[in-house]
């Protein structure tokens, strides 16, 4: 049986009109007060974003695309104490034009999160259009160009991640280490990006310009499974129980796998 | 197994089954089945035709339509919607448009009912069974009527808000069983395949004397419709029907129901009184959110020493938690939809095909009538809703409260007619300071 205790109270509004964060100043100079930004972490370009309303920080690092430019995509799957700040609107002091522009999911008609856990754990149970609109406002709010990573993107960050095909349970949460649940993210090795939970834990939605995707394979594949090769096409069977007509275009009644992580075409704009 | 595989999805995993919440579009590719389906019953004329109607036609009424309609695929009957009711005009046209949209015949025009008297027209159609999908306020009353029209009934939970809609309920559910009908209710843990089976395991002493139980509703708010000017109170506080008692019956009532309902099933027995405290903290606008409360915790005292725990919430960015824990002597189960778990000397773990249970119950519904056997929920349904709403009247009075205070009380929330017009907004209830409601 998996007890499960949920002892980290949410503080998404807790954080007052300040952020800002980390940074050598090299690349962009002192950091800006009031600006939803923030700047490099590293030497090799990495950096960090933080989000006016929410009390946590999304590292980015960078990749090489297809083209040969770098861009950037966030350490971590998109956990819900972010993710409760979009759907809820509990940035509302901090909302500006752009970031109440982006069309916001309905409220969840149950708890979404399926008990698993809430602080630090992957959002789930979202459509691939949730999850596009969150990229969308997380754009809005950090002034960068956040998205949902197109499958092509998805497969180079994973082929660059280099995670080891005999050691894939240091890196995974998949059914043979957590049959039931997702598990708070960032807590298996970094690959060689930098990124967690690239192959299990959630699944991560990305874009093609017809197709949505879900790559990566979930807790609830088998070690086998994961991988950059685990590539699904959605189904109505991951919302048929939804018991609402028109069902939901938000949430998936049935996909507790069904996360995503962001990429970045750019660095924090300077002082925005 | 990969459960992230479509064709593996129903077996596996934790579907987030809910209540009765409007939310967003479908999915194009839903109709084309449903279409698909409808098509396919046409071709077997020799399937026998089930007849039904609909009161109450917002998002769960209309997805229980379908429901329905999908569930004569398993039971065999062709199933033809004859009659849509509901007190708002779009809600009728949107729902019959769903039909048109799936390939599904739709209702014709005289058979479009809006208005407070809706479920009266309903019930003089010749439909064989009726869905009961309103605010619960609403429901022993429609209920009541369909008994009387001698319906095969599918209601929604819960069935009553207050004291005397409870026994009103309990009345007609009486007649019900006298009349043979067959009655369903949308607690559908009751016809889920990992409840079953846990409860059959439970019941017969795996995890040895049931001692103590735990149950969860906790989650973030609810959708709310903002008041318009240009309407009635009532209308107004109909359309937000979730935030005033005398629709709702509160959150605890409205939407904990469903595991309370699970509790009095591991129980086999009626709480003898619950304690406990509420209030409200982060939905405290009551133009937005009317006047009940955002939290429950509450101490359910049941014969033989034992007890349960509920807490529900409905608060935004906190953890969420639906489940049922149960205690027993040697060993506790863990129950939540499409998981069970139990540890213990004879510990086992649901691993069976979870079937959707929004569909299974109308497919049990159909099975009964077609074979006329025995299925009348209309008892139980009606006291999981007084569990609740004991529940609700400790909470808001300070007071403990027993089964059989709760089930005399003369507190009405729920008026016997009701019309649009006036209806000031009730305070919010202060512990110790006399409202209960």
């Amino acid at each position: 049986m998996t007890m499960k205790s949920h002892s980290n109270a949410l503080r998404a509004d807790s954080v007052g009109g300040v952020l800002l964060l980390v940074l050598s100043a090299h690349l962009f100079g002192a950091a800006q007060s009031a600006a939803p930004v923030v700047a490099p972490s590293t030497a090799s370009g990495a950096f960090k974003v933080s989000l006016q309303g929410w009390t946590g920080e999304l590292e980015f690092v960078p990749f090489t695309a297809a083209d040969g430019s770098t861009k950037f995509v966030s350490t971590i799957e998109i956990p819900w104490d972010l993710f409760d700040v979009f759907v809820f609107a509990l940035d509302d002091k901090f909302a500006t034009d752009a970031s109440k522009a982006v069309t916001k999911p309905t409220k969840p008609y149950v708890a979404a999160d399926r008990g698993f856990g809430h602080k630090g754990f992957p959002a789930i149970s979202l459509s691939h259009k949730a999850a596009t609109q969150c990229a969308a406002w997380i754009a809005a709010k950090a002034s960068i160009g956040a998205r949902l990573p197109t499958d092509a993107e998805w497969k180079l960050i994973c082929a660059q991640a280099k995670i080891p095909a005999d050691a894939i349970e240091e890196f995974a949460w998949t059914n043979e280490n957590s049959p039931d649940t997702t598990h708070k993210c960032g807590k298996k090795k970094a690959d060689a990006l930098g990124c967690f939970d690239l192959y299990g834990n959630a699944g991560e939605w990305v874009n093609d310009a017809k197709n949505p995707r879900m790559m990566g394979g979930s807790f609830q594949d088998a070690r086998t499974a994961v991988g950059c090769a685990s590539e699904l096409t959605p189904s109505e069977d991951w919302n048929s129980s939804d018991p609402q007509f028109p069902k939901s275009i938000w949430w998936l009644a049935d996909g507790p796998f069904c996360g995503f992580r962001v990429v970045s075409d750019s660095v924090p704009v300077k002082g925005t | 197994m990969n459960p992230m595989n479509p064709l593996h999805i129903e077996n596996t995993r934790r579907s987030f089954l809910g209540t009765s919440i409007a939310a967003g579009l479908a999915l194009p590719t839903a109709f084309s089945l449903l279409s698909a389906r409808a098509h396919a019953q046409d071709a077997k004329s020799a399937a026998p035709k089930l007849k039904i109607a609909v009161v109450g036609c917002g998002g769960r009424g209309t997805g229980a339509m379908f429901n329905a309609i999908d569930a004569g695929k398993t039971s065999g009957y062709t199933i033809e919607v004859v009659a849509l009711g509901d007190l708002f005009a779009e809600r009728v046209e949107r729902a019959n448009a769903g039909l048109v949209q799936a390939g599904i015949r739709e209702v014709s025009a005289q058979f479009l009912f809006t208005g407070f008297d809706a479920y009266k027209r309903v019930c003089e159609t010749d439909c064989d069974v009726i869905i009961l999908a309103t605010p619960p306020g609403f429901r022993s009353i429609h209920f009541a009527a369909a008994v009387e029209a001698k319906k095969h009934i599918f209601t929604e939970k819960p069935v009553a808000v207050d004291g005397p809609g409870v026994r009103r309920f309990l009345a007609a559910a009486a007649k019900s069983k006298e009349l043979g009908l067959k009655v369903v209710a949308g607690t559908q843990r009751r016809h889920e395949q990992s409840y079953i089976e846990a409860m059959e395991r439970i019941h017969r002493g795996d995890i040895g004397k049931v001692v103590a139980a735990r149950c969860y509703w906790n989650m973030g708010s609810l959708w709310n419709v903002s008041p318009e000017a240009t309407k009635t109170e009532v209308e107004n506080q109909v359309r937000n029907w979730l935030y005033h008692s005398w629709l709702s019956g509160d959150h605890i009532v409205e939407q904990h129901v469903h595991q309370l309902d699970v509790m009095q099933w591991v129980m086999q027995a009626d709480p003898v009184l619950v304690r406990g405290v509420g209030g409200r903290q982060s939905r405290t606008d009551a133009k937005l959110y009317g006047h009940i409360f955002d939290h429950f915790g509450l101490e359910y005292v049941y014969p033989g020493d034992r007890f349960v725990l509920s807490m529900c919430r409905q608060q935004d960015g906190t953890d969420g938690k639906v489940e049922e824990i149960i205690s027993g002597s040697e060993g506790m189960a863990e129950l939540n939809s499409g998981v069970a778990n139990l540890t213990g000397p004879k510990a086992w773990k649901f691993n069976g095909k979870q079937t959707n249970p929004y569909l299974q119950e109308h497919v049990d519904l159909q099975n009964a009538i077609r074979t006329s056997s025995p299925l009348n929920e209309g008892e139980q349904v009606a006291k999981s809703t007084l569990v609740a709403i004991m529940g609700r009247m400790a909470a808001y009075s300070g007071k403990d409260v027993t089964w059989e205070q709760a089930l005399t009380s003369d507190e009405v929330l729920m008026p016997e007619a009701v019309e649009f017009g006036p209806r000031p907004e009730a305070p919010v209830a202060i512990p110790g300071k006399g409202a209960s409601t």
